[in-house]
């Protein structure tokens, strides 16, 4: 509260927008555009995601982590995207499936079930409609085998190529 | 587009804007192209055993730049109607 004369002025405590920025990403086959607005506030950056004008998801990080859009984010057939997560400079991917309207982590799916031995290197981009491609590392070192991840199933299948 | 065979055999139809290439060590009968993909999003990894893989959006605009210039849906390079040099950098990933 402030003292305006005898009357206490009330100051609203708001998120005040800093700064705002847009990139758009066209789809391999030229038919969908993905739009991700980012937006800082004092709690961090807001990053809104629409497809084609269309609102899918909104997500709020804390300042200092970052939440960007691979080369190879779109699936063949344009129903999933995969995203990079960066927060305290742990690294997570999701899919983002635009029908179901929740993100899959799959880092932590992995985690889950190959963390005592292998960690996620990078997610490349997609095998098939639904197959994401990720390279691993071993956890005692060196380079370790490449999955597919399947979406529909959320189960990992291994490889024997490596990308 | 098919090939391969056994494990690798493959059978992919409607491959789109497709451009042939060859020379004295590469015969045309290998079916060596630059395409468009529409079964993946994995580019900038190996994802073939010899042709370019592209996204459909650049290998539409290569297809309109390059030459021979299309005239119906099988166009061979001619002296008056010339292909456009291939250039190959760097070696085949293991």
């Amino acid at each position: 509260m402030q003292e305006g004369g005898n009357k206490p002025v009330p100051i609203f405590a708001s998120e005040t927008p800093i700064s705002t920025s847009s990139i758009d990403v066209l789809s391999p086959d030229g038919k969908v555009t993905l739009t991700m607005k980012e937006k800082k506030v004092e709690a961090g950056v807001v990053h809104t995601f629409s497809v084609s004008n269309k609102e899918i998801f909104s997500k709020t990080l804390p300042k200092d982590s970052s939440l960007t859009i691979p080369f190879n984010a779109f699936s063949p057939d344009n129903k999933y995207i995969f995203l990079k997560k960066t927060v305290l400079g742990k690294v997570d991917y999701f899919v983002f499936p635009f029908s179901e309207g929740t993100e899959i982590n799959f880092s932590g799916l992995f985690t889950e079930k190959f963390g005592s031995e292998l960690t996620i290197e990078d997610a490349t981009g997609w095998g098939g409609v639904d197959l994401v491609v990720i390279n691993t590392q071993k956890v005692s070192g060196g380079k370790g085998p490449s999955f597919w991840f399947e979406v529909p199933s959320r189960s990992f299948i291994r490889l024997s190529h490596a990308f | 587009m098919s090939g391969g065979s056994g494990a690798d055999y493959y059978y992919l139809p409607n491959v789109p804007f497709v451009m042939f290439f060859s020379n004295n060590e590469v015969a045309a009968g290998r079916g060596f192209s630059l395409h468009g993909t529409y079964w993946h999003n994995n580019f900038g990894y190996p994802m073939s055993h010899g042709c370019v893989n592209m996204r459909i959006i650049d290998a539409e605009k290569l297809y309109n730049w390059v030459g021979p210039v299309a005239e119906g849906n099988v166009t061979l390079s001619t002296a008056d109607n010339p292909g456009t040099v291939v250039t190959i950098y760097g070696q085949a990933p293991i």
